[in-house]
């Protein structure tokens, strides 16, 4: 399949360069194109940390952009010294979140994310491919129960485990984010991932369900 | 030493796999583990959750988003933004439900559909014969 040329070739070429490097041109020389690499890079990024948190596609979008364009008007204020940039985002995005009101800790404040933007099929691990039909079964199974599992989670455990796990975030980091001391950053992360064990059938009772079908 | 019971080692599971517990904990969940099948399981389970988290691929994000956030930091920069960033379309559930043929009707949804046609044909063949015995 051949492509046309597109316009976006200038991020092209930008594509492998550091977040460091962009966020220092963004700064220093007000280049155009970093600040739009820029935006490339975390605008998907942003967005679904807010859609798997919130659930609510309007609060993610607008939430997305005004974190994204605050933290590039002034890229110097929000440098990355020894860390990384998703983790000066997320706390900015976090302290928005508590501005808003949402009661991160109240069990109240669930919402259920709209079926056509929960895809279970992103879920997907590589391990999937080529496994057998009864194991990638209860692996569509799990993925199925694990949508209606977050939707029960409490927005702040959301948060936590829609950060933590897909950008590998060390404790450190979390900490950092959440605005509180490590033991404690692990202990909500520890929570959050239990809380959404809990809310899961336990695999004996999963297989005990799934047998029916497994029948030919 | 002692030991650890189901109850109390679940909460310090993510920690144990994350490799961050306490060499003290490390000791005796290594302990409970080599003893209980149910904790092994559940700590199977929470390794496949754990990757599943890790492997969630991102949802595009809206079209005209990116722009958007551009224009935010200045008319020029949304200009560039607008010829930088491709408009694609949003290739979301709602376009794959679209091209998904119907989902096969259920049992009860069958036996419902085949009574509504029996009492539309018998209602119409009624009305057709009240009509009839009005002409002749």
């Amino acid at each position: 399949m051949t492509h046309a040329p597109m316009p976006s070739s200038p991020l092209d070429a930008l594509a492998d360069a550091s977040e460091r490097d962009l966020l220092a041109s963004a700064a220093v020389r007000a280049d155009a194109d970093a600040t739009l690499a820029l935006i490339d890079r975390y605008t998907p990024v942003l967005f679904n940390l807010l859609l798997r948190t919130t659930g609510l596609v309007a609060l993610a979008e607008e939430l997305t952009r005004d974190v994204l364009a605050d933290a590039l008007r002034q890229p110097a204020a929000v440098p990355p010294p020894d860390g990384r940039w998703i983790v000066a985002l997320a706390k900015e995005t976090y302290r928005r979140l508590l501005a808003i009101e949402l009661r991160p800790d109240e069990p109240t404040h669930r919402v259920r994310i709209a079926p056509r933007y929960w895809q279970p099929e992103r879920l997907q691990t590589a391990d999937d491919d080529g496994l057998r039909p009864a194991t990638a079964r209860a692996a569509r199974l799990l993925r199925r129960r694990l949508g209606e599992a977050w939707s029960r989670l409490a927005m702040r455990q959301r948060f936590v485990l829609a950060l933590v796990e897909p950008h590998k975030l060390s404790t450190g980091e979390l900490a950092d984010v959440l605005g509180e001391s490590e033991p404690v950053a692990r202990q909500i992360r520890d929570e959050a991932k239990l809380a959404l064990l809990l809310e899961l059938p336990r695999p004996s009772d999963a297989r005990r369900r799934e047998a029916p079908e497994a029948r030919p | 030493m002692n030991r650890l019971d189901c109850r109390q080692l679940l909460p310090h599971l993510e920690s144990y796999l994350r490799g961050d517990a306490s060499e003290e904990l490390r000791l005796l969940a290594d302990d409970h583990l080599a003893r209980c099948t149910s904790c092994r399981r559940r700590l199977a389970h929470l390794k496949q959750v754990t990757a599943m988290l890790a492997a969630w691929r991102p949802m595009p994000a809206p079209p005209g988003l990116k722009t958007e956030t551009a224009a935010a930091l200045g008319p020029d920069l949304g200009r560039r933004a607008r010829e930088v960033f491709p408009r694609r379309p949003f290739l979301g559930r709602r376009r794959r439900e679209r091209l998904r043929p119907p989902a096969p009707m259920t049992g009860y949804q069958r036996v419902a559909t085949w009574l509504v046609i029996a009492a539309l044909l018998f209602l119409g063949a009624a009305i057709a014969y009240r009509i009839l015995q009005q002409w002749m």
